[in-house]
């Protein structure tokens, strides 16, 4: 356990830039581009502004309008530093068992009583654990700070502080669905973490031609030979459950996209319908617990178990492959 | 004294050669053991199928272990080196002692740092902005912290200047080695290390060319410096090398007893590049 944890803090030092960097210049860069933009609106006026002016008269719907775009402003840092953790996960998942083969500092790390199972677990729980909590936190922060300018930017207004702040229907709506939803993104990225660490363990360089050509090659094929027969149903399939989901699951939010996430029954994405009768707190808890329900879907399973399974080939693959 | 490496047929096939070719070994405890051998001979790779970085075939155990099951257990008891470049280059020296420190049960931290106090390295600097004597010494500190049964050291000074790599073996040998710990060295440097070496082990082609004691060795090899009036009788003992010096021939002999060749000339023990050089003519041709 001590080993592990070791393990994982040398996966930190060593991807502090990725790991912490990256999201914290993400978010910052949101919060304040947030504040000129406040600024700017302050002096040249219109925008959100006229949405502040509403929030005086106190009608409900006023207050439901005036939460929405807090919302939204909320949700920004966590967007970008989501884009940011994609980049960050992919080029760290397709490297992480090869550039230390490629410097040949695996000797040094070889040389020590340390496990192969547990070196690459340590690097598989990284990137399923360290990264996006780290990312998680970051946009909390960033989501506080966004609505903290926004209530200093209504209090300038004349608008009272506290009302902005607690007055709305929901204001810590947006952090807990950003800590609601990681567990969902961990198990959904299972497959492409576990995927591209195989390709990271099996190549000799040049992995992303084998982690992206390999699944987009085949799908080519897969297309032309199934559109040839006059069905593409194979095609789609392919390309969707595995050739996009492998490479590109890392994305967070991207399991918008499975099967059981398209379809209404499971899942109600917030409609302007939605919101006029139940309200955002309603829609959001609805939502967090519909997700949590695509965990035990086909997609999910499925995927998870192909992501264990690629992660314990990476082990294996490990064990003998000592130089690129 | 128990035995510490046992090799028996080891052999390791890459698709079109033999990098080692049926490879019988016996290392002692309290021994230094040279593995020489021209680029290529198969001493990397025997060292990596006792560390176990490798696949092979044949049977061989370390400390009793078979690399291949045992390797964590085995890593515990075996240190080491490869060469100069492999400490990652973004850890710094704080943390790399901080992560030995908790991942391996037998390293002591005030011995590390007290090897390191005689240096110039800090903790916060990183292996990237170190010269490739500091990195080494960084190694070595790391390695001789740790109470460990075998040192595996494979060209441990390439690249290194004369002040490192003396200071580099004068440190093994002061400050580490013991009757309890057995020390492997590959190095083309045979000069340097000639003198501390217990045992000589010459690789060649995959093969074990020689493998003596170095107290055997000056029993069983000569070399004689010889007038021209000896020299056909020196010939017709069958030496193993010849060399003219200074209108004298040298020649090197293997298994003539001392006693046969005295009349002839002075008897020297030859130097271990010497036999080197002797044994593997042709290698190259």
């Amino acid at each position: 356990m001590k080993t592990f944890y070791w393990l994982v803090k040398r996966e930190f030092w060593e991807h502090r830039g990725g790991f912490l960097w990256t999201p914290l210049i993400c978010a910052g860069l949101v919060v304040v581009l947030n504040i000129l933009s406040m600024i700017a609106g302050g002096i040249i006026g219109g925008g959100f502004w006229s949405v502040w002016h509403q929030l005086t008269t106190g009608s409900p719907q006023d207050l439901r309008n005036a939460g929405t775009v807090l919302n939204f402003l909320a949700m920004m840092p966590g967007v970008v530093v989501s884009i940011g953790l994609f980049f960050v996960l992919f080029s760290y998942c397709m490297k992480n068992l090869s550039s230390d083969r490629s410097d040949r500092s695996i000797l040094f790390w070889k040389s020590l009583p340390v496990s192969d199972l547990a070196t690459v677990l340590s690097k598989a729980f990284s990137a399923i654990v360290v990264a996006p909590v780290i990312a998680v936190i970051v946009s909390v922060i960033g989501a506080v700070l966004m609505l903290l300018t926004a209530a200093i930017a209504a209090s300038m207004q004349g608008i009272d502080f506290g009302q902005v702040l607690w007055g709305l229907p929901q204001p810590g709506q947006v952090v807990a669905t950003f800590i609601g939803l990681l567990p969902v993104y961990m198990v959904w990225m299972l497959p492409s973490v576990g995927w591209l660490m195989l390709c990271s363990a099996w190549t000799r360089g040049r992995t992303a031609r084998w982690a992206l050509g390999l699944p987009f090659g085949l799908g080519a094929i897969i297309w032309w030979l199934t559109a040839m027969a006059g069905n593409s149903d194979i095609g789609g399939w392919y390309w969707h459950h595995v050739a996009l989901r492998i490479a590109f699951s890392v994305f967070p939010g991207s399991w918008a996209l499975s099967d059981q996430a398209r379809d209404p029954s499971y899942l109600r994405w917030s409609s302007g319908a939605d919101l006029q009768v139940h309200g955002m707190d309603h829609l959001f808890g609805q939502t967090l617990a519909s997700q949590y329900q695509l965990l035990l879907t086909p997609d999910f399973l499925w995927g998870a178990l192909a992501g264990i399974i690629m992660i314990g080939i990476a082990v294996w693959l490990r064990r003998w492959r000592t130089e690129l | 004294m128990s035995t510490v490496i046992k090799a028996r047929g080891l052999t390791k096939r890459y698709k079109t050669t033999k990098a080692l070719d049926g490879v019988d070994l016996n290392i002692e405890a309290g021994r230094i053991v040279g593995l020489i051998g021209p680029n290529g001979a198969g001493k990397t790779t025997a060292l990596k199928a006792m560390l176990s970085l490798i696949r092979f075939e044949g049977e061989l155990s370390v400390l009793g272990m078979d690399p291949r099951r045992d390797r964590n257990k085995l890593m515990e008891q075996v240190c080491f080196i490869a060469d100069v470049a492999v400490l990652p280059r973004w850890i710094r020296v704080r943390e790399v002692i901080d992560f030995v420190a908790h991942t391996h049960p037998r390293f002591h931290r005030e011995r590390c740092e007290q090897f390191l106090a005689q240096t110039k390295l800090t903790p916060k600097l990183r292996v990237r902005q170190m010269s490739k004597g500091m990195i080494v010494q960084l190694h070595l500190a790391l390695v001789m912290a740790i109470d460990a049964r075998v040192l595996v050291l494979d060209e441990p000074t390439l690249g290194l200047d004369i002040l490192y790599r003396k200071q580099f073996y004068q440190r093994l040998l002061e400050d580490y080695f013991d009757e309890e710990k057995t020390i492997i060295v590959t190095t083309h440097q045979v000069e340097e290390i000639e003198h501390i070496l217990t045992d000589l082990i010459f690789i060649r082609d995959g093969k074990v060319a020689l493998d003596t004691s170095m107290d055997t060795l000056g029993e069983r090899f000569a070399e004689v410096m010889v007038g021209p009036e000896h020299s056909e009788a020196a010939r017709a003992l069958n030496p193993l090398d010849e060399r003219q010096v200074f209108g004298k021939s040298v020649f090197l002999f293997d298994g003539v007893p001392h006693k046969q060749l005295e009349a002839m000339g002075e008897i020297r023990r030859p130097s271990v590049s010497d036999l080197f050089v002797a044994t593997m003519k042709g290698t190259y041709a």
